[in-house]
């Protein structure tokens, strides 16, 4: 292939030298070219204005292009040939462009929508087996876990953990953890992505989005990284029950978690062995990992993903219909109640309170989880100096794209759209990204997770859902400073749990 | 490029996605337009033409006004280099081959490293990097998947998806090859019982 090539381009070139040599030849046919073209040189010097051009010396290297085309040729020439330039070079570019992304596979709305139901259909099936199993347990169970961790990771607590971890990991730990502390762990996402049943075991594959300190001889370093845990559980046994599942437990009596080395729980006694009554890690992988850096916070993407069609659950109505049972409500009337009451008021109030800069005033509305999430963001776009503002807001439209219902929880996710002035400025008000003037649309899904039982829907925004106390004093756990009682578990009335971008979401 | 829409992206995942249900193989298709710029190749093109356009016409008997000949070379080089841009086989036949295997294998190396395909448990990682101007598959295993599948298989395999390039529709062809070659896969490196997926359903590389 390579001789052929060659051989090739030595005929081309041989080609052009024999036009060189015989050109004598063709001499009254090649005449009538340049001839023609220097005859119009003569027309050429009506543009002699330009010949000042040379004079002023200056001028960039297109603009003298250009004049000389205009100078020498005729314009049945010079203009056609400017635009064949022009449009040759817009070619080249934009081919150029298109040319430097990479295209990997990606999962389209139907194949997320599809992924979307498996999952759905396994959870389904999960509880047929363990009636006691909760989405919203099981990921608080995860994060509890996530967090404990690497809270714990390379310290003495690590063992605290073995009866959900496999020994290599202790060990890991032990090897390699000595010189290393891991502090504000922030868990943005979570998301159930496989679920496996074996004869004996059942297996849940969990993606974590997180970022974290990692601090290793005094030296910090702020990651951003996504993992996927693989969870294991020995096949036909039930969930612990909420407590049990919301923090690190012994999942016998419900003690702290306090372990020996052997998984025995200091409090009861039990060996509480691998799988047998709570989920253990059998394998987690870090799928990416990054410096998490600040200096893209004020850019701007073009939306992506509003156009995109509603990710509905598969049979979103017989759960809506055994919702509506369960409550005694009609679906339709209170759709527009949620959509309304919940919905559109808990996103305008979370949107001015992340506008102000102070979630305070929201706190009585969000999943821990969330808050943190959302405060993590807060105090990155502060400590850059920055704020985001979301003024104008706009609720367009409100869609309910999927229901859940366990024995503890029920969840409702609503797609919202959303028009917005959403921009970025600085300490001095300056804008330092998006636009102040010109609205921006774009959709989100959000997930509201409630008690199984409770009947409430919507908070009194200004008040203790238990106490009635002014909701002026929720500290950062979440806990009614007047009353004691924690109030963002989704025990008195919807809170916020997730929120997830149109373009990703995948139920 | 146009063939290498958002269709063949989910068409590709959904792919892969199969062949991994039935292997324990963890495949990363990628397809880029090139695997280098090659500008130099057209500049050269572009100089070496219209340094003989300039010869012939400084040697030509006929009278030809000194601003003709300047214009001319710099608008024949500007129209030749476009040309030889926009004219993919022209281009192709002025590089060698052995610089386009070499272009295609740097930039496959640089997708298995950054997309970190190295790093599943039993090295059964496999890139599958469609190159379309080079016209040029090149698949690179894992070590774990190398030695899984015998020599004369990852052999069939190089070949067949060559043949995606005798096709009108590229796209269409490389999703077959890859359908076509899960059989491959499924035969010698059998799906583990309570194993998962290793690498980003939604991988990202940046380069």
């Amino acid at each position: 292939m390579i001789k052929k090539n060659h051989k090739i381009f030595v005929l081309i070139s041989a080609l052009l030298v024999l036009l060189f040599i015989l050109m004598p030849v063709f001499n009254d046919i090649i005449q009538a070219r340049p001839g023609g073209g220097h005859s119009y040189s003569g027309g050429g010097g009506s543009y002699s204005g330009g010949g000042s051009y040379s004079g002023n010396g200056g001028g960039d290297g297109i603009g003298f292009l250009i004049y000389l085309l205009f100078r020498e040729l005729p314009p049945q020439i010079s203009i056609p040939l400017i635009i064949l330039i022009f449009v040759l070079a817009y070619y080249v570019q934009k081919r150029n462009n298109n040319g430097r992304n990479l295209i990997l596979p990606s999962p389209g709305v139907q194949a997320r929508t599809v992924r979307h139901n498996n999952i759905d259909d396994d959870i389904r099936r999960l509880k047929q087996i363990d009636v006691n199993f909760s989405k919203v347990l099981f990921l608080d169970f995860v994060a509890s876990l996530f967090n404990k961790y690497y809270t714990w990771f390379g310290t003495e607590n690590f063992k605290n953990l073995s009866p959900f971890l496999t020994s290599e990991e202790i060990n890991y730990s032990e090897n390699f953890g000595r010189n290393v502390r891991i502090t504000e762990i922030v868990i943005g996402n979570m998301r159930i992505g496989e679920i496996n049943f074996l004869n004996d075991t059942i297996g849940i594959a969990v993606d974590i989005e997180a970022n974290y300190t990692k601090e290793i001889r005094g030296r910090k370093t702020r990651y951003i990284l996504t993992e996927r845990w693989y969870f294991n559980r020995k096949n036909g046994i039930l969930s612990p029950e909420p407590e049990k599942m919301q923090k690190l437990a012994c999942p016998n009596c419900g003690a702290p978690a306090n372990f020996t080395d052997s998984g025995v729980c200091k409090s009861c006694g039990t060996e509480i062995n691998k799988g047998e009554m709570q989920w253990f890690v059998k394998k987690h992988i870090i799928l990416t990992q990054s410096v998490f850096r600040t200096e893209g916070l004020a850019h701007y993407e073009p939306e992506r993903g509003t156009e995109l069609p509603v990710i509905y659950r598969k049979n979103m109505m017989l759960y809506a219909e055994e919702f509506a049972r369960r409550h005694n409500l009609d679906w339709n009337e209170w759709t527009e109640y949620f959509s309304e009451n919940v919905a559109a008021k808990y996103l305008l109030k979370i949107y001015d309170a992340w506008s102000r800069n102070n979630l305070k005033t929201v706190r009585n509305l969000l999943s821990d989880r969330m808050y943190e999430n959302m405060m993590f963001w807060l105090n990155t776009y502060k400590q850059a100096g920055l704020i985001n503002k979301l003024e104008n807001v706009k609720i367009r439209a409100v869609r309910f794209a999927g229901i859940d219902l366990d024995r503890f929880y029920e969840s409702v996710t609503v797609r919202i759209y959303v028009s917005a002035l959403d921009y970025v400025i600085d300490i001095n008000g300056n804008l330092k990204g998006g636009s102040a003037g010109r609205l921006r649309n774009f959709s989100e899904y959000w997930t509201f997770i409630r008690r199984t039982g409770v009947e409430k829907d919507d908070y009194d925004l200004a008040s203790c859902p238990n106490c009635g106390a002014p909701a002026d004093n929720i500290g950062q756990a979440g806990i009614c400073e007047y009353c004691g009682t924690k109030i963002t578990t989704g025990n008195f009335s919807w809170v916020l749990a997730v929120i997830t971008q149109d373009e990703v979401y995948s139920g | 490029m146009k063939q290498f829409n958002d269709d063949f992206k989910s068409e590709l995942y959904k792919t892969i996605e199969d062949i991994e249900n039935k292997s324990l193989v963890e495949i990363v298709a990628a397809v880029r337009k090139n695997s280098g710029n090659y500008r130099d190749v057209s500049l050269f093109f572009a100089s070496v033409v219209s340094f003989l356009i300039v010869s012939w016409l400084m040697f030509a008997e006929f009278i030809i006004d000194v601003y003709h000949i300047y214009f001319i070379a710099l608008a024949s080089f500007v129209l030749l280099y476009l040309i030889c841009e926009l004219i993919n086989p022209l281009k192709r036949l002025l590089i060698r081959k052995k610089r386009m295997n070499r272009n295609v294998e740097i930039y496959g190396r640089a997708i298995f490293q950054k997309g970190g395909i190295r790093f599943t448990g039993q090295k059964t990682g496999v890139l599958i990097f469609l190159s379309v101007f080079e016209k040029q598959v090149l698949i690179l295993p894992d070590r774990g998947a190398l030695t899984a599948v015998p020599d004369e298989e990852w052999q069939t395999l190089n070949n067949n998806f060559q043949t995606v390039f005798n096709r009108k529709d590229i796209a269409t062809a490389f999703i077959k090859e890859l359908k076509n070659s899960g059989k491959i896969f499924a035969e010698y490196i059998l799906p583990a019982e309570n194993d998962i997926n290793e690498l980003p359903d939604d991988l990202e590389v940046d380069l």
